[in-house]
């Protein structure tokens, strides 16, 4: 350490720490911002639930918004349809150019033959299919097969029975006839298996 | 006091506390959230993205296009719209039910069905007003419907919750607003050439656009025999075309695959009676 | 050298300043240089950044110079490259002359120094690279980070062997803050690595370790190395002791207990408690503001009359500033109003470049002629560096802070065409960029007085080497 060291002829001492109290007026704040943050966690917080999220303030409040699913036929058959079909199908039953056909003026969805409409949610369908003089090749798999009969039977009245479409309604016992007839059916329906069905 | 012998203490409890309740408690709540059947649809939901969507992702990450665009949507609140989908055949009777809910209904409202009774109310108001139109013949549903701007411009339909972001890593919510929000820009604009113009040359699509062209994403190559079937319908040199690479046909195939608009406990709404159709696809 | 990496039982001869400066001379020259080629690197990419904004069609060729690329890579190189090596070089000093020790692993901190800028430079070109994260504040890739976690195990190694190495048992309130510095950064960052890099947890857990990461690291792990550096030269330059160890105490309990639960945007798809909470700790980080103003009101003020000693004085009211500005956002109709907007950028802008920035660019320019032992070669510029640097981080937080309200009350009107929220931003950024230009200016001048400095050290390392000194350092 014999280096020249001139920039360091005035040592100087490091500082040393006093011990003064706290001010009362920090304390206060704290006190305060203690205070004023616990009305704003009631108010905001949900109380650490995990499925309170912004908006709502609490548990009941998300509750309280849930819709409200109503008790007439044709309204479950609308809600049914707008969760379960309407994602391919659209809302309007007018269906997606190369992926669903539309159900607006279909002669499968106004069919007199209800058989024939009732088994394609139950099974699905696969392959060619013309529909208003147009063929579509599809896949759709069995979408009503978790539905209960009235659910499924309000789903194909509402279908039938919306957007200009006229036809008679589907009692929940006629999905329950031929659920009980397919049962054993696994794979998806033929257009041309289905066209056998009288 | 002598604080020398607590700082280590004080330090690690310090650590440990904000360690565990925001490290470990959103993870014990959120990160253990799993892909479920959602109870309203019957589906899967959040469904897993296309694998060209899945590397479009990655395109996002890695061009941090989440430096401008937040993928979030808020929302402000929540009200209820009571809406009359069928009259009935007793005039009358609705007629003196729709008085009593609002004085200023009369007979020409029942010309168009479906329309709102009342829009925008609470809880309260709604359930009065569904109970004075019971045994009527009328046919009203109570409609949930979240509220805020992010929602009136179209953004989406409720607040992002944990459950939307389940197929995603890393998770990009965005913490700047530059651009608009692209959580749902999916079912806003699904149209993928659309989206690839607007990579290639933003303002050829949205004439005040700020967002930089990312050209880089493109290549530009001599016309072959027969023209790609992929080239943008830009004006370019003569004997030349704009190609999108793989990564910008990926990038567009993600942007297209945001969506996250399924009802859930969390973010209750009602489903639109019709499709929302924005007036614009960018807004 | 090998046994001196040990923590030593027994006391040795309290050493003097000269030989405790000389001993920290090679890892803090290392630290201290690569932070200033980095300010630099950092401070021309975050001008490239704002081009974006000038003309977005500048850079549309050329996918490394795009906005999403290297804005990440200017915020990367500026926390990662200047202030993390600053605040280990100054820890590393203020531990040697607080404890009156030499440091204590010469060559194990200079490895870690080394170390520790191959790791940012892997990290930060691979974000120019693509390889982004995509985690805001933890863009860097898993490969750069792992290298950081090597590197912040072996410098807090030898901080904290150093400290215990101390002649008084009874520490100075710096060193309290600078100990849990070490500690905190280890641990938040090996947190990341693993929750965010190599088991990445599920959904939007990310986000909220993400926030969790990033908050921690702006505000506590900077702010305990800038408080602690702060505390040790206000006293020092004003030649008084420092008012209270209790206020002091206060601060760091603050800090540590409230400002590590903030950060959590209440507008984040996550459980309405977690925002919440994180905006009452917002607002209770402020007693670390007043705790911190107390104490140094009463130590007031600094009468020294070196250039570097304004840098203190100019950097406290911006520590103030970013506080406050957290706990202003915490009134709902603001947040509602400022979130998702350019305001937290502001603020962040205030924390890290208004606060921490300016207190290690003084500490650089106080401790770099110590422990080389050699004076600034342009020792004018350090007041020029003061003026572009404080101006620069002022220009750059108010634009921010300001266009962000402007923007966050467009968002708020859903009338408002997004492409005019986008464009609302544009002024702001393009005023930002003035500030960010006065930085940049600022960082070459520090840039090359550490340039020429190093230069100037080592022709005298070479002189005394032919004289044969050199060798008696060596051994000793």
């Amino acid at each position: 350490m014999s280096q020249p060291s001139s920039n360091k002829s005035v040592v100087s001492v490091e500082p040393q720490v006093g011990s003064a109290t706290v001010p009362i007026w920090i304390v206060m704040a704290l006190l305060i911002a203690v205070f004023a943050g616990g009305l704003y966690f009631d108010a905001k917080g949900g109380w650490f639930n995990d499925r309170v999220y912004a908006p709502y303030a609490n548990l009941k409040e998300v509750q309280l918004f849930q819709p409200v699913v109503g008790d007439d036929w044709m309204g479950l058959g609308q809600r049914k349809y707008e969760q379960v079909c309407a994602l391919c199908h659209g809302v309007d039953g007018t269906g997606k150019p190369g992926q669903a056909p539309p159900f607006v003026g279909s002669e499968w969805v106004l069919t007199d033959t209800i058989g024939r409409l009732i088994r394609i949610p139950l099974n699905g369908v696969n392959g060619p299919i013309k529909v208003k003089g147009q063929e579509w090749t599809l896949s759709m798999p069995a979408m009503g097969s978790g539905m209960t009969d009235e659910e499924l039977a309000a789903v194909l009245s509402y279908m039938r029975n919306s957007w200009g479409n006229k036809a008679s309604v589907i009692k929940p016992a006629d999905v329950k006839a031929v659920r009980s007839s397919v049962a054993a059916r696994t794979q998806q329906w033929t257009a041309d298996e289905l066209m056998k069905v009288q | 006091m002598n604080y020398r012998s607590v700082v280590f203490l004080v330090g690690f409890l310090a650590l440990a506390s904000s360690w565990c309740g925001m490290v470990l408690t959103p993870q014990l709540q959120v990160g253990r959230q799993e892909i479920t059947t959602n109870s309203v649809t019957s589906l899967l939901y959040p469904s897993r993205r296309p694998g060209l969507a899945e590397q479009g992702a990655q395109v996002y990450r890695a061009n941090g296009c989440a430096a401008c665009h937040s993928q979030q949507v808020r929302q402000s609140g929540t009200v209820f719209d009571v809406v009359m989908t069928e009259a009935g055949t007793n005039t009358a009777v609705v007629l003196a039910a729709l008085k009593s809910v609002d004085a200023k209904l009369d007979a020409g409202f029942l010309g168009t069905l479906p329309k709102n009774v009342l829009t925008g109310v609470s809880k309260q108001q709604s359930d009065e007003a569904t109970k004075a139109f019971k045994d009527t013949g009328a046919k009203v549903d109570a409609r949930v419907r979240p509220t805020g701007t992010d929602i009136e411009r179209g953004w989406g339909l409720r607040a992002s919750v944990a459950q939307d972001y389940l197929q995603d890593s890393p998770v990009m919510v965005g913490s700047q607003r530059i651009g608009p929000d692209l959580a749902n820009i999916g079912a806003r604009n699904a149209d993928l050439s659309w989206h690839l113009q607007h990579l290639y040359d933003p303002k050829s699509k949205i004439a005040d656009s700020t967002m930089p062209p990312y050209r880089f994403l493109f290549e530009k190559r001599r016309v072959g025999r027969n023209p790609s079937p992929d080239r943008l319908n830009v004006t370019t040199e003569p004997g030349y075309e704009i190609v999108p690479t793989d990564k910008a046909v990926a990038l567009a195939a993600y942007l297209t695959s945001l969506r996250s608009d399924a009802p859930l406990f969390e973010a209750p709404f009602s489903a639109p009676a019709v499709a929302p159709k924005s007036d614009s696809p960018a807004k | 050298m090998s046994d001196s990496c040990l923590i030593s039982s027994s006391t040795p001869a309290v050493p003097t300043q000269g030989e405790i400066d000389a001993s920290c001379r090679v890892p803090v020259m290392a630290l201290f240089s690569g932070a200033a080629v980095w300010l630099l690197v950092s401070a021309v990419a975050a001008i490239f950044a704002s081009m974006s904004f000038h003309n977005p069609a500048m850079f549309a060729d050329c996918a490394w110079m795009s906005y999403g690329r290297i804005a990440p890579f200017a915020k990367t190189a500026m926390i990662y490259g200047f202030c993390l090596p600053a605040a280990y070089g100054l820890a590393f000093w203020l531990a040697a002359r607080l404890c009156q020790t030499r440091i204590s692993c010469e060559v194990g901190s200079t490895a870690g120094a080394i170390i520790w800028n191959v790791g940012v430079l892997v990290g930060s070109f691979g974000i120019l690279c693509g390889g982004s994260s995509g985690h805001e504040g933890f863009e860097i890739p898993r490969y750069g980070a792992l290298i950081l976690l090597v590197a912040s195990l072996v410098l807090g190694y030898v901080g904290l062997s150093t400290i215990h190495n101390r002649a008084d048992r009874e520490m100075y309130p710096s060193l309290w803050f600078i100990i849990l510095g070490f500690l905190w950064f280890a641990w938040i960052l090996s947190t990341a690595v693993v929750a965010l890099g190599a088991e990445p947890v599920r959904g939007v857990a990310q986000v909220a370790v993400q926030s969790w990461y990033s908050t921690n690291l702006q505000l506590v792990v900077l702010g305990l190395f800038g408080l602690g550096a702060l505390f040790y030269f206000v006293p020092k330059l004003a030649g008084k002791n420092l008012y209270s160890k209790h206020l002091a105490f206060l601060a760091l309990l603050s800090l540590t207990f409230c400002g590590s639960w903030t950060g959590q945007s209440s507008s984040a798809p996550l459980p309405a408690w977690i925002g919440a909470v994180s905006n009452v700790a917002a607002l209770l980080t402020l007693v670390t503001a007043l705790a911190v103003f107390e104490n140094l009101r009463t130590t007031c003020c600094i009468k020294a009359p070196e250039a570097e000693a304004k840098f203190f004085s100019f950097s406290t009211p911006f520590f103030f500033v970013a506080l406050l500005l957290g706990a202003l956002a915490v009134i709902p109709s603001i947040d509602q109003r400022v979130s998702l907007t350019l305001y937290h950028a502001g603020q962040t802008e205030a924390l890290v470049v208004g606060f921490f920035g300016l207190v290690a660019l003084g500490g650089i320019y106080h401790v770099l002629p110590k422990v080389a032992d050699i004076q600034w070669p342009f020792a004018g510029l350090v007041r020029a560096h003061l003026w572009a640097a404080t101006f620069g981080a002022l220009i750059v937080t108010a634009a921010y802070v300001i266009g962000g309200w402007q923007q966050g009350g467009q968002l708020l009107q859903a009338g408002v065409k997004s492409t005019d929220i986008a464009k609302s931003v544009l002024m702001p950024i393009r005023m930002a960029s003035l500030g960010e230009t006065l930085w940049a200016l600022g960082a070459l001048l520090l840039f090359g007085n550490v340039a020429l400095l190093i230069v100037k050290r080592a022709k005298a390392c070479m002189k005394c080497c032919e004289t044969g000194c050199c060798g008696a350092e060596v051994k000793s």
